[in-house]
């Protein structure tokens, strides 16, 4: 776990210079075309470099420091919970959208979304869930006309 | 190209159509409603309305962002006055003696002074806007591509440089910006670049996901973790200053515009910033600096006018160059370049009625928030306390509906979730997401000039340092790079601004 930012920073050092090594690698794979002056893989090359070049320095400083360790400012326990949960019902919210279409979907997530964050009487989070959904149908989808996947709902509009 | 009047009439009447007053009004409203709440700033508003208003056509939906944008620093003195909870991070300086005002009973003048400096700041910052943006553009024709990709060089290095603490940071978040825009395929040559094989990076990565993630998402999740409740304690009674007031702080209203304006024009001098230097400044100006703090009127007006007068002076660069100041800006930068329009010096020249009827509304709307601010200031309060758990997953579907809208793939939207954890994490870490927002959207121009430079130059690097003006701006940006290293080997490191907050 991290819990310093100098843990943080040599974890995200590292994590840098893997990524850097992947986009160099990545980027001299691209290939050119006969005649041009720049070659397309010159501004990856030098991003991959740049990146290289920070992850390193992140790096050597966060292993070179010997100050006071600062705490990283993670919520406890239960906020850990509620933010693993949020991430989870967006996660489930997205890969609902296309096979119920966004107006359920959306019913769906504002209804647990609500009641998982405030826990409020029974009726609260099906309620901002219906109003939402028909402000997505009626709102945006018919006023606006985004074109958003109707799911479940094409057989009937 | 110099400023004429006859442009600014046109703009005036172009404004004042009833289809871009009511575009002004929305963008008011919705600006001022953003400001309130803590959840969301001008920045994620944009990002994600800017999908949406592609029915628009560009003028009313400029006006309308432009509005979101300042209306965004009306909005955030009201909670931070009336409740101690600042909507935006520039509205921090604000609850210092604002709240104070309020425990006194006298948060009625606070919000009005913080309205009226606001608009004083703003109307002014308007006629230098006006003034300065075209000179600037008259300039900004001369430059080539080494002179744009030399001023973007030294935006990008400046809003390292003055964003926050940790150089190293930024530069490593200027860096994934640019590399996140780098996937797709090569706009010139059209090779797939970063792909590794996926269709879906094809299109490349949108930046609109991309803020609407760092900005919306991951704001929510700190608020989750957080479980914010918000509890309403002061009352309104009596809303106006004294006339004597008024008329002492017109000194600070002036001093706080002419600072808030011209650091404005600097990338990186976000609002989050210069409302904390104007604070500080009218602290060592006053007679009674330890009263500062307690609840004195100059401690709200000099923020507040600063505010103001930044995010107007921050256009200045933006319609002259094409070059945004921060984030907000960054994105309205995207918003353009949505319509195939190119803010630069160009602009003036192409689409005159566009620019000067954005300008011109500019005016328009700083009446309609003084309007909306000071009468309206009760049920403002009260949208502020509504809960976060009905406000978060809210604001997570209109991000998923602005992500998605971009083009109708699922895939900016996984992207957007994506990046909402990045943008948690580089919260935790100690990471500024200015330089990453300033990178993804500029990007593209970055690239586009450093190519047709290299290639007038037949591949050779120092035609950056041999033409006049790009030289000045690599060695500006040069300058910033030193001046951070030796601050930080002088373990000076700048602590000018919170990072976390949004601009």
């Amino acid at each position: 776990m991290i819990r310093t930012l100098r843990s943080a920073d040599l974890a995200t050092g590292i994590f840098m210079i893997v990524l850097a090594i992947l986009t160099l690698m990545a980027s001299f794979q691209i290939e050119g075309t006969a005649g041009e002056r720049v070659h397309p893989r010159t501004l990856p090359v030098i991003l991959g470099w740049m990146v290289l070049a920070g992850g390193v320095a992140l790096f050597v400083n966060a292993w070179r420091y010997q100050g006071q360790p600062k705490a990283i400012d993670w919520p406890d326990a239960q906020g850990g919970r509620r933010v693993l949960i949020t991430i989870a019902l967006m996660v489930v919210y997205l890969a609902l959208l296309e096979p119920l279409g966004f107006p359920v979907a959306t019913l769906l997530f504002i209804t647990a979304g609500t009641w998982f964050l405030g826990r409020y009487r029974w009726w609260v989070g099906p309620l901002c869930g219906l109003v939402s959904a028909l402000v997505v149908l009626f709102v945006f989808m018919d006023f606006l006309e985004l074109s958003l996947p109707l799911g479940l709902l094409e057989f009937i509009f | 190209m110099l400023f004429s009047w006859q442009m600014l009439a046109q703009g005036f009447a172009q404004a004042l159509t009833p289809e871009n007053l009511l575009f002004a009004l929305v963008g008011s409203l919705v600006g001022t409603l953003v400001g309130v709440l803590p959840g969301i700033g001008p920045t994620s508003a944009i990002a994600i309305l800017l999908p949406l208003t592609t029915i628009l056509q560009p003028i009313p939906a400029l006006i309308m962002m432009a509005a979101i944008y300042y209306g965004a620093q009306y909005g955030g003195s009201t909670t931070a006055i009336m409740v101690n909870i600042p909507g935006e991070a520039s509205s921090v300086p604000t609850t210092l003696d604002g709240y104070q005002m309020a425990k006194k009973g006298r948060a009625g003048p606070a919000l009005a002074i913080s309205a009226i400096s606001s608009f004083y700041a703003g109307t002014l910052s308007m006629v230098g806007l006006t003034l300065f943006a075209p000179l600037l553009a008259s300039v900004a024709l001369r430059f080539g591509p080494p002179e744009y990709f030399a001023l973007m060089f030294m935006a990008l290095i400046l809003i390292i440089g003055l964003s926050g603490r940790a150089l190293l940071k930024g530069f490593i978040a200027m860096s994934m910006g640019l590399l996140v825009s780098m996937i797709g395929l090569d706009p010139i040559t059209g090779s797939a670049r970063l792909t590794f094989g996926l269709v879906d990076l094809m299109g490349g990565v949108n930046f609109i996901s991309v803020i609407i993630g760092l900005f919306a998402i991951g704001e929510v999740l700190v608020n989750v973790e957080r479980d914010v409740e918000f509890i309403y304690t002061s009352t309104i009674d009596k809303l106006l200053p004294t006339w004597s007031e008024i008329v002492r702080l017109l000194g600070t209203m002036t001093r706080a515009t002419g600072l808030g304006f011209f650091m404005g024009l600097l990338p990186g001098c976000s609002p989050a910033v210069t409302t904390f230097v104007a604070y500080d400044m009218e602290r060592r100006v006053s007679q009674h600096p330890e009263r500062f703090g307690t609840g004195v009127i100059e401690g709200v007006a000099a923020p507040e006018g600063a505010n103001n007068a930044t995010s107007q002076g921050g256009f200045v660069p933006l319609f002259a160059f094409g070059i945004p100041a921060g984030p907000a800006l960054a994105v309205m930068l995207g918003g353009f370049m949505m319509y195939g329009l190119q803010p630069g010096p160009r602009l003036f020249q192409e689409n005159p009625q566009l620019v000067w009827a954005v300008i011109a509304s500019m005016y328009i709307g700083n009446v309609m928030l003084l309007v909306l601010n000071l009468p309206l200031v009760g049920l403002w309060v009260k949208i502020a306390l509504v809960p976060f758990p009905i406000l978060g997953p809210l604001i997570v579907l209109f991000s998923v509906i602005g992500a998605y809208s971009v083009r109708s793939q699922l895939f900016d939207v996984w992207v957007a979730l994506l990046f909402g954890v990045i943008g948690y994490l580089m919260r935790k870490f100690g990471f500024p997401m200015a330089p990453m927002v300033l990178a993804t959207v500029l990007a593209q121009m970055l690239e586009t000039n450093l190519m047709q430079a290299l290639a007038i130059s037949h591949g050779d690097y120092t035609i950056f340092f041999t033409r006049p003006i790009a030289v000045v701006f690599m060695l500006l940006g040069l300058v910033v790079i030193v001046r951070g290293l030796w601050a930080r080997y002088r373990g000076r490191a700048m602590e000018v601004a919170d990072e976390g907050g949004e601009a």
